[in-house]
């Protein structure tokens, strides 16, 4: 992929954010918090007072589907053109692959900051209030919960291309996130997990760190283990990479 | 002068060994020759020479570097081998700039001569998709001895290529040798055989043995 279809394909995602909005930017403004605003805009609410809960739905997922049909094949691309010539000249794959994945996460970081940029824009737009501290604190949530979803689904799909072809690798990482996120949907009557809320935090899907507004330290932890899952995900992407056999043709492959 | 050796090299796939045992010695001032039936394990001996397959077992040593272990690659290798292919999109230059930017060892100059001495113009500007089989077989070769590598890995060189184009490779072959790269090619064409190597094998069933050459 050249420079500036990358470029072209990450900036995309702005004016394709405002043309789905633009009913609300002829609405009346209204009198929420920018902050509540953006977080609704992006997630979806489930639970009562006592256990209200941030979670992601499906309906509002254009951003992650776009993002990994424009880069869910900036890996395995590699796979289908010059595979010989590249890998008989890398003396090492793990580098190549952290090199790589290190660029879709930088570029999965651009794309959340437009996204979430245009949907302050909006935001602000449609409310009659100011940016309080409050409202950062929600976008930094937002940015490293996103920039993981974007980075991780891309990178799974990336990999399960290699061996499966493009389709095969969307519909099996699509599976997966529906699963993950109808979990956090229903965490409440899941046995055993349901009784204990911060088991939500294990699923990357739910946006756990949004309801914990007052404990900052949480929010961080939960960060934390943001960068925890993507650092996991590309160690087990390079170890496969450095593992698997080039180059063979459809009879030979395992 | 560079060597290659390999011990006791087996490779299993989809439970049949494609290479049995297989122990090589090869010094650097020869051009070896191999030659066996198709599916004998040839390619797939030159994909794990290159470092693109890992061995079920066994080892392979470059210049006594073991490869597969930490690296797959332990120094500069050319290698064409069969259903490899460039970006379709791009020129000839553009893809082997690419390929050169990867452990930057030259230049554009250097690309450029590579792509003359096959005999194709570096200012093409045609994409490879439009490139007819002999011109991505150049292309190929091109990219193949650019860097000047230690080893070179030719398997079916003269494929496709019209009389020409076969001597043309065949003296690069010659001048590769003398630059002091180790050349292994493999080749259903007796002729390439018979007029550039100096030893031959034969693989057959995954074993290679030593031809006796009159």
């Amino acid at each position: 992929m050249s420079i500036w279809g990358k470029i072209t394909r990450t900036i995309s995602i702005v004016p394709i954010t405002f043309l789905f909005s633009l009913y609300l930017l002829i609405s009346d403004k209204q009198d929420i918090s920018i902050g509540s605003m953006l977080t609704h805009r992006i997630l979806g609410q489930v639970g009562g007072e006592s256990s209200k809960a941030f979670v992601l739905v499906l309906s509002n997922l254009l951003y992650l589907v776009l993002f990994n049909i424009f880069f869910g094949n900036i890996i395995s691309e590699e796979f289908r053109f010059s595979s010989v010539y590249l890998f008989s000249r890398l003396k090492n794959r793990k580098v190549w692959f952290y090199k790589k994945a290190s660029e879709m996460l930088m570029i999965a970081s651009i794309y959340t900051l437009l996204f979430l940029g245009s949907n302050i824009f909006i935001c602000m737009f449609c409310s009659i209030r100011k940016i309080e501290i409050n409202d950062i604190k929600v976008f930094l949530v937002l940015f490293g919960l996103i920039t993981m979803i974007l980075a991780i689904t891309t990178t799974l799909i990336n990999l399960v291309s290699i061996r499966l072809g493009s389709t095969t690798a969307f519909i099996t990482v699509y599976i997966c996130v529906v699963i993950l996120v109808f979990i956090s949907l229903e965490h409440e009557n899941i046995p055993f997990l349901g009784k204990y809320y911060y088991t939500r935090v294990f699923n990357p899907l739910s946006g756990v760190a949004l309801n914990l507004s007052e404990n900052l330290i949480a929010q961080c932890i939960i960060l934390v283990y943001y960068l925890v899952l993507i650092t996991l995900t590309f160690i087990l992407g390079g170890n496969y990479i450095n593992g698997i056999d080039i180059a063979l043709i459809d009879c030979e492959s395992v | 002068m560079h060597y290659i050796e390999t011990r006791n090299l087996n490779k299993e796939l989809k439970g049949n060994l494609v290479l049995k045992d297989v122990n090589l010695n090869l010094r650097g001032d020869k051009i070896y020759g191999i030659v066996g039936k198709n599916g004998s394990g040839k390619t797939m001996l030159f994909r794990v020479l290159s470092g693109l397959v890992r061995p079920s077992s066994g080892k392979v040593l470059l210049d006594g570097n073991e490869i597969h272990v930490e690296k797959h690659n332990a120094a500069k290798i050319g290698l064409v081998i069969e259903n490899a292919s460039l970006y379709p999109a791009f020129t000839g230059l553009k893809n082997l700039m690419l390929l050169a930017k990867i452990n930057n060892y030259i230049v554009e100059e250097e690309v450029r001569d590579a792509i003359k001495r096959v005999g194709l113009d570096p200012d093409d500007k045609r994409v490879v998709r439009k490139y007819s089989l002999g011109m991505k077989q150049r292309i190929a070769i091109a990219q193949a001895i650019m860097e000047k590598p230690d080893f070179l890995f030719l398997d079916e060189p003269t494929n496709a290529l019209d009389a020409e184009g076969v001597e043309i490779v065949r003296n690069i072959i010659r001048e590769e040798a003398k630059r002091g790269a180790l050349v292994f090619l493999a080749s259903h064409n007796v002729e390439d055989i018979d007029i550039l190597c100096d030893e031959t094998f034969k693989m057959a069933e995954g074993s290679l043995y030593q031809e006796a050459r009159e």
